[in-house]
């Protein structure tokens, strides 16, 4: 890991160099160029006023102006020189007819040497050579010592600014990616605890709101899904086996009883009647287990299959109300319902109403004569809410979770005839559709809230 | 009344096929999908009742075969897979109705009943219903009984007219819920027996004669003896 840091981050600043490298490369070169050019013009423009004074009064003019130019602020680092035909010189600031190092046509290349305190210094000169009259050469030039310094501090600014810019680069370049890499290793480490059998385990958001954590987060509602799925399996496979041996038992017990009694009794027939009777009641019990399981499963895994459909709530409320209204009044209990119009959502229109179905029935179940279910539903931020409120004895706030798991039966609960699991279908038809359920507290009572999102799944 | 059992459970087949027997129907049970659609094809059958999961050929297979040959005799699907999606696949490959195991014997008969009985069925329904003294006009949605009008809320009027439409069958909970509900799915408390007492209360109430009778552990059956 920590190799890989190094090399992400020296690639990173290698490249980063380079770049740096050639950026200055052109500059350098098109800035060379101009003084270059700069140079070249403003000797031309002083061999003009040298060749317009002798065309004005001969050498004599060449040599006041030079002399007139040595007395006074003139271009700087000029250098000239004028003379005869036999090389004697007549004029300017230079000894002698130097030695040329490079010739153009008319532009010359050389150094003159400098002595400055007992230092010898070559000085690089750039000049023009001209003929004004016959036998006489006129040297006019300029000293580029200057230039040369320029290009030379250039180079070194430059050099160092690269160095520097290279080193920034690879100290962040290396944190970076130690950074990056440190991710990669906790979510790899997160992943390794959860392959290992730890479920609850999920990779660290850094709460930077990166792709990292984007990812992260996706990948986390994925794992609560897997999680939520294999403990729904986990619990349904072990109270399923709880809830269908019970009823196996009583069947083994009712069929060995009777076998007993078939011996000597003479009401046998009837006795084998009576037992057969409490046989199929407990073949539907175990039959009713296993369809809620099934519908459980398939809620839950989300492979209904069957299209989702627009399903007007509350039309399908008003026909369930309706449904358990007789049942209700036998009971002294008084079932309104009252809907928010225009109560639409896209779903599953049987598997919603088993669901708000099987509320009702337990509300029913639990509320005492003379007491009240009402259904409502409300629409508020995007989302539809279904309650079934009941006046019964409600659930302590700390059971009201656990009462939506599979099979939980509470203390105060009244033997069923049903599944064990309506309550349990009801969440899975929500989470199928996107919602939730939740019980809350009526006060007295329970308030069954399944919501839904709107236009949903 | 000829009956196809198409079944490859060999105990069950053998148990239902005399069920069937002792209901007063004549039953040839075939034990795989291939030799389920051979009988089918070659004899003329009043209803066929096909598992779904056969050997050789599933029952759904053999039901379009039969419809794109023509041939429109009422099946009845079994089936171990319960789901609505299930339901829908079965109904939609052509087949009349679907049953879900394990059943009832007595829902499997009364199903069977209304399946044949449907395949008589003119076309257009009749819009006028008697049954002894009781009288239905389905477009007035009036009910008289002996000439003296019954007041039914709409629901009632519903669950009479489903009723009186299948006179003397046997009709199970589930398929008045199916029926008159649209809802399927084992609500699990007795709140359609609620409603069939609703019912007998208001068109057999202060009459000799019952018409609404319960059918002990199958469900009820309008009839008029």
């Amino acid at each position: 890991m920590r190799t890989s840091a190094l090399r992400l981050s020296v690639v990173y600043a290698a490249s980063f160099a380079a770049a740096l490298v050639a950026l200055v490369f052109v500059i350098y070169l098109s800035t060379t160029r101009f003084i270059n050019a700069e140079v070249d013009t403003v000797i031309e423009r002083d061999a003009m006023g040298l060749l317009e004074a002798y065309g004005r009064s001969g050498t004599r003019g060449i040599i006041s102006e030079l002399d007139l130019r040595e007395r006074t602020f003139s271009r700087i680092n000029a250098v000239y020189l004028l003379t005869d035909a036999e090389g004697f010189v007549i004029a300017g600031n230079l000894p002698a007819w130097p030695v040329m190092r490079g010739r153009d046509g008319r532009w010359v290349e050389f150094e003159i040497e400098l002595r400055e305190g007992g230092l010898v210094t070559g000085r690089p000169v750039r000049a023009m050579v001209l003929e004004p009259g016959p036998g006489l050469r006129l040297l006019v030039g300029t000293d580029l010592s200057d230039r040369r310094d320029l290009g030379r501090r250039f180079a070194v600014a430059a050099g160092i600014g690269t160095l520097l810019v290279t080193f920034i680069a690879l100290g962040i370049g290396y944190r970076q990616s130690q950074r990056i890499l440190a991710r990669v290793e906790a979510v790899s480490r997160a992943c390794k605890g959860i392959v290992g059998g730890n479920l609850a385990g999920r990779l660290p958001v850094a709460g930077d709101d990166d792709e990292f954590d984007t990812l992260a987060t996706e990948v986390n509602s994925l794992l609560a899904r897997l999680a939520r799925t294999t403990e729904i399996l986990r619990t349904s496979l072990h109270s399923a086996a709880h809830d269908l041996r019970s009823p196996m038992h009583r069947m083994r017990l009712r069929m060995e009883q009777a076998l007993s009694e078939d011996e000597g009794d003479g009401n046998a027939a009837a006795a084998g009647r009576e037992t057969i009777d409490l046989l199929l009641k407990d073949v539907d019990q175990m039959q009713r287990v296993l369809t809620a399981l099934l519908q459980i499963a398939e809620a839950e895994s989300g492979t209904v299959g069957a299209r989702p459909e627009p399903v007007d709530l509350d039309v399908m409320l008003d026909e369930l109300a309706e449904l358990y209204q007789p049942q209700a009044e036998q009971q002294g209990i008084s079932l309104t319902v009252a809907c928010a119009p225009g109560s639409r959502v896209l779903g599953h229109r049987q598997l919603l109403a088993q669901a708000v179905a099987n509320l009702i029935d337990n509300a029913l179940k639990f509320t005492p004569e003379g007491g009240r279910v009402d259904l409502r539903t409300q629409v508020a931020d995007g989302r539809l809410a279904i309650t079934v409120a009941d006046s019964g004895p409600g659930i302590p706030a700390g059971d009201r979770a656990r009462a939506i798991e599979p099979f939980v039966r509470l203390a105060n609960a009244p033997p069923r005839d049903g599944s064990g699991l309506g309550l349990n279908l009801a969440a899975a038809v929500a989470r199928l559709h996107g919602g939730s359920l939740r019980l809350e507290d009526n006060q007295p009572g329970l308030v069954a809230r399944l919501e839904l999102p709107v236009g949903a799944p | 009344m000829n009956l196809l059992l198409i079944e490859d459970d060999r105990d069950a087949a053998g148990y239902l096929v005399k069920a069937l027997a002792e209901a007063g129907y004549r039953v040839d049970h075939a034990a795989d999908g291939r030799e389920g659609l051979f009988q089918a094809t070659e004899h003329q059958y009043d209803g066929i009742v096909a598992d779904r999961m056969l050997p050789h050929l599933d029952g759904l297979t053999i039901i379009e075969v039969l419809r794109k040959q023509g041939n429109r005799t009422p099946v009845l699907i079994l089936s171990a897979l319960g789901s609505v999606d299930h339901r829908v696949e079965g109904l939609r490959a052509g087949g009349d109705d679907y049953l879900t195991k394990p059943f009832a014997l007595s829902e499997l008969l009364a199903r069977i009943e209304a399946l044949l009985r449907r395949g008589q069925v003119a076309p257009a329904p009749d819009m006028k219903l008697r049954l002894a003294d009781l009288e239905m006009d389905v477009l007035a949605r009036t009910v008289t009984r002996a000439g003296r009008r019954i007041d039914l809320t709409a629901r009632e009027f519903k669950l009479l007219e489903y009723l009186l439409r299948r006179a003397g069958q046997v009709v199970t909970r589930t398929m008045l819920l199916e029926g008159v509900w649209d809802l399927h799915f084992d609500p699990q408390t007795n709140v359609i027996d609620v409603h069939l007492s609703r019912l007998r209360q208001a068109i057999d109430k202060g009459f000799d004669r019952p018409l609404i009778q319960t059918v002990r552990g199958a469900g009820y059956s309008l009839r008029a003896d």
